[in-house]
């Protein structure tokens, strides 16, 4: 394995403290723990957000705390979130008796030990409430979303949360915000090539070659199925498909775009990419109101990409264009 | 059992564990994240630590604290549901002093009533329940038969790896494997596994 890293037990504490360093401006990690904060906490009273997952994704959610997003990122291991003990102690220490809402991305992982810190929460008298998050197509069929994985999609409903809770919403319209964009999100994964686990320095899946890999998760689970590698243009149109034919998005709509790296696909790659999703969508007659494209939600050096359409009515754009200030993605 | 033997017996398990972190990781690679291992060994080697620094003067004082130990280390899915197994017999079992198999009866049957509820998997889901759920069957029925400690857990360890195996057949409807389909057959789970080997090595460690 070719990573640059230094003592394996360490690799989380250091990439906390490196991302915090980085982006001292913005993020304080809580000496000793690993709760990523807000360098300057959000005025008493307004609902903060909080999440709880494994590492291994970065930037992951921690890139999303910050002004008009998250409030705590608390994190566990790679790919394995942090105990539910450990995270209610995350949001014991940024408690101040404003409303929390406790955001989950269905992974079983990060689902059980966010029951246990909400049924913590609740036990200690804070006023909280959880909402959960799942966007990923390939992980369950329609009908059964609430059964289907939590991606990058979540951008959309954190970021939707987020501009209320700044804005002063109460709790129940910051989870009522980040259902309904849920609830118009869908997002689905093709990769090319596994990265490696920096823990056991295995490749994470096979991907044959001459095809890409479908519907793959972000731990690097296998997807169930394999399209012929042929280019972006078509990659693109089954994709846009398979996304459009699930909630359906239609002639007409309006959606901002995800599109988010897992790791090692090029910034030409996905620029690529993403002129093939604009021609495409414009075929269906279907508006980019606007458009995203990073290393979000990553995979170690996974070469892929998924795609999430968020459908937008008013309400959605007011709050995806509200001034937020995260190391991840700013809109100012 | 006496307190300072239960001890021995967890600390043969973290060690059993420990060194069996490539075996368990190998079979979480083929349809997980290939880290299973690393996170059991990461788990128990935290218990040992915990046991070794400290004396107990109950068994259910020693399950506590690796129940809760595990569920910290661990994190991910794993932590809560194994940590679990440990904790949710305790409250019944604090007034026991020594341990016999009636006591170990009720941590299993107490432990797999938890972690069912918290996991939500059955039977036949390829998961570590499956490990679980005919061991806990054994020592029911070895507890009724009248059957000693040590001949009871060789039951259960019995019937747990025979459990493990069986899911080589099974498709996974829990867990990050059940995204794969059909593609989760032909491996044998990696939580049973180590469910496998806890009990093996609790049936090694009994005393007669």
């Amino acid at each position: 394995m070719r990573k640059l890293l230094n003592d394996k037990a360490d690799i989380m504490n250091e990439t906390m403290r490196g991302f915090a360093l980085e982006n001292a401006k913005r993020l304080k990690l809580n000496e000793g723990t690993h709760q990523m904060v807000r360098r300057v906490p959000k005025e008493k009273g307004k609902v903060k957000l909080v999440v709880g997952n494994g590492g291994g994704h970065e930037p992951g959610l921690m890139g999303w705390v910050g002004k008009g997003m998250y409030d705590l990122d608390c994190l566990g291991e790679i790919f394995s979130a942090q105990s539910g003990e450990v995270f209610f102690e995350g949001i014991k220490a940024i408690d101040d008796g404003s409303p929390i809402l406790l955001t989950i991305a269905n992974h079983a992982g990060d689902v059980l030990n966010g029951n246990m810190a909400y049924a913590m929460a609740l036990d200690a008298g804070m006023d909280v409430q959880k909402v959960l998050f799942y966007d990923d197509i390939a992980s369950a069929p329609k009908g059964f979303e609430e059964e289907r994985r939590g991606m990058a999609g979540m951008m959309f409903s954190v970021k939707a949360a987020g501009a209320a809770a700044e804005a002063g919403a109460s709790l129940a319209e910051c989870a009522r915000v980040f259902e309904k964009a849920r609830d118009n999100t869908r997002t689905l994964s093709v990769s090319w090539l596994s990265g490696t686990h920096p823990l056991t320095g295995e490749v994470m899946f096979d991907v044959p070659e001459g095809v890409v890999e479908v519907g793959g998760g972000i731990h690097g689970e296998g997807g169930q199925n394999t399209i012929p590698f042929t280019g972006s243009r078509e990659i693109c149109r089954q994709v846009c498909d398979l996304l459009l034919e699930d909630l359906p998005y239609q002639e007409g709509d309006e959606v901002v775009l995800l599109l988010n790296g897992a790791g090692a696909a090029t910034m030409m790659e996905l620029s690529v990419f993403y002129q093939d999703v604009a021609d495409y969508m414009k075929s269906k007659g279907i508006e980019i109101y606007d458009g995203v494209t990073g290393n979000f939600i990553t995979t170690q050096e996974t070469a892929g990409l998924s795609l999430s359409f968020c459908r937008m009515d008013e309400e959605l754009k007011l709050l995806w264009d509200a001034p937020c200030s995260t190391p991840a993605y700013c809109n100012l | 059992m006496r307190a300072e033997d239960v001890k021995q017996m967890f600390l043969a398990i973290c060690d059993r564990l420990i060194s069996s972190e490539e075996e368990l990781c190998r079979l979480d690679s083929r349809i997980g994240d290939g880290d299973h291992g690393t996170t059991v060994a990461r788990g128990f080697g935290e218990v040992k630590k915990k046991l070794e620094a400290e004396s107990y003067s109950t068994p259910a004082r020693i399950c506590e604290t690796v129940g809760h130990t595990l569920s910290v280390s661990m994190g991910g899915a794993i932590g809560p549901i194994l940590g679990s197994f440990f904790q949710a017999g305790v409250r019944k079992l604090e007034q026991e002093g020594d341990w016999e198999i009636e006591e170990f009866q009720i941590l299993f049957a107490k432990g797999l009533e938890r972690i069912q509820m918290l996991g939500g998997a059955k039977e036949g889901d390829r998961t570590l329940v499956d490990a679980l759920a005919p061991a806990c069957y054994a020592l029911d029925d070895a507890c009724k038969e009248g059957l000693t400690l040590k001949e009871s857990l060789k039951k259960a360890a019995l019937a747990a790896r025979e459990g493990a195996e069986k899911t080589r057949y099974m498709q996974a409807r829990k867990g990050r494997a059940r995204f794969l389909g059909e593609k989760s057959i032909g491996f044998v789970d990696a939580g049973a596994t180590t469910i496998a080997l806890m009990i093996e090595t609790m049936y090694e460690e009994a005393k007669e």
